[in-house]
């Protein structure tokens, strides 16, 4: 999901708290002082009227269905689309090949895979971590790489990361490129806090 | 690290510590969704005579619900309700329970629970207590650090504090410790 589109989803959210809101103004108008609601409601009742009239005396050249039917019926489906589409577009932005290389030979896509396995590689055998793993994602038009590393109760977080850069270090050297990376220090959820805070072979 | 992997980094920075807010988007899309292909069905239908008397006898009952105030009442509780929910969740910033800076050549990103681990354990090493006896929780620009002391021992709070603190910087995170000792103490 790209920036604009996380923008989106606020919009969306507000159009239709704004949409309820009007809705719960509506509903409560009979139930509420008349003086909340004398100053605008008539005029805004007048508009929605002569709007309502003005569409209701359209009639189509065939005479099937009067203008008040057509607008409902093209204003929900065009409603329909735009959302069909709006929910269409909210994935992660997921992208497994996390470089490609072009030659006269032809071109090279790199998994990311790889990546997770230069990446991961200085935790495998420390006791301080439970799992690490690489994942590649598609950000603003740039491929980003995020490492998850789970470590263990009491694991030294600072040394963690100096590992973490030398691992991006030798990927940077690898692939010869300086994609962007997110390491991620995750706490442990589920049963993974019931684990002791030494491993035992 | 040059300026435009400075600002891209600040950005993929937000992206983790902020909700995308796509999980209630979607799910008020896809209500707006049934509703919009509702009104287009209904719409249509009613132009067919077998759908007319339906979609009309639907809106009578509607509108005879729409006249009962008691029902008026309660549609627009529950609207209004649903209205601020959603405008809360709109323009809140929906901080999630991490804390983010950029490191040397990588963006960091901490949950706040394995702050806290960090900081209860150097307090714990410090005032030689068991790492059962001292909790931290960890918010947004604090760590709240509660200590049961051993009966009878006092605690350097000060100390505490500043081991708290130190934990956290060697991480670079400049969270303030706030150290509360409990009045009742456990015997050794």
């Amino acid at each position: 999901m790209t920036s604009s589109s996380r923008i989106l989803n606020r919009v969306l959210l507000l159009l239709a708290g704004l949409l309820a809101l009007v809705g719960a103004l509506l509903a409560a108008r009979p139930l509420l002082p008349e003086r909340f609601f004398a100053s605008w409601w008539p005029p805004v009742r007048r508009a929605i009227d002569d709007a309502s009239h003005a569409v209701g005396s359209w009639s189509t050249p065939w005479g099937a269905a009067e203008g008040t039917r057509i607008v409902a019926a093209a204003g929900g489906v065009v409603v329909a689309i735009a959302l069909i589409a709006f929910l269409a577009t909210r994935r992660r932005p997921r992208s497994r090949t996390v470089l490609r290389f072009e030659d006269r030979a032809g071109s090279t896509a790199v998994d990311e895979t790889i990546a997770d396995a230069v990446l991961t590689e200085p935790f495998r055998h420390r006791s301080d971590v439970l799992s690490s793993r690489t994942q590649g994602y598609r950000i603003a038009g740039r491929t980003v790489l995020r490492l998850a590393v789970v470590p263990r109760s009491g694991a030294d977080l600072p040394a963690l990361l100096a590992e973490t850069e030398d691992g991006v270090a030798r990927w940077d050297a690898l692939s010869g490129t300086r994609t962007p990376v997110v390491v991620h220090f995750v706490d442990r959820g589920g049963f993974d806090r019931l684990r002791s805070a030494t491993r035992t072979r | 690290m040059n300026e435009e992997e400075r600002v891209g980094g600040r950005r993929l920075l937000r992206r983790e510590l902020r909700s995308s807010r796509a999980t209630p988007a979607v799910v008020v899309a896809v209500v707006l969704l049934g509703a919009a292909l509702a009104t287009a069905v209904a719409a249509i239908w009613i132009t067919d005579p077998s759908g007319a008397s339906l979609v009309q006898d639907g809106t009578a009952v509607v509108r005879t619900a729409w006249e009962e105030p008691s029902w008026r009442a309660a549609a627009a509780a529950i609207a209004g309700i649903m209205g601020i929910a959603l405008i809360v969740l709109a323009i809140a910033p929906g901080r999630r329970r991490r804390h983010g800076r950029g490191a040397a050549r990588v963006e960091l990103v901490v949950d706040d629970g394995l702050l806290a681990d960090a900081a209860a354990q150097a307090v714990a090493r410090h005032c030689v207590l068991a790492a059962s006896q001292v909790s931290a929780t960890v918010t947004a620009r604090r760590v709240q650090v509660r200590i049961r002391p051993l009966s009878g021992v006092p605690v350097d709070r000060a100390g505490a504090a500043e081991a708290a603190r130190g934990a956290l910087r060697r991480l670079g995170f400049g969270i303030r410790p706030v150290v509360t000792v409990e009045a009742k103490g456990v015997i050794a």
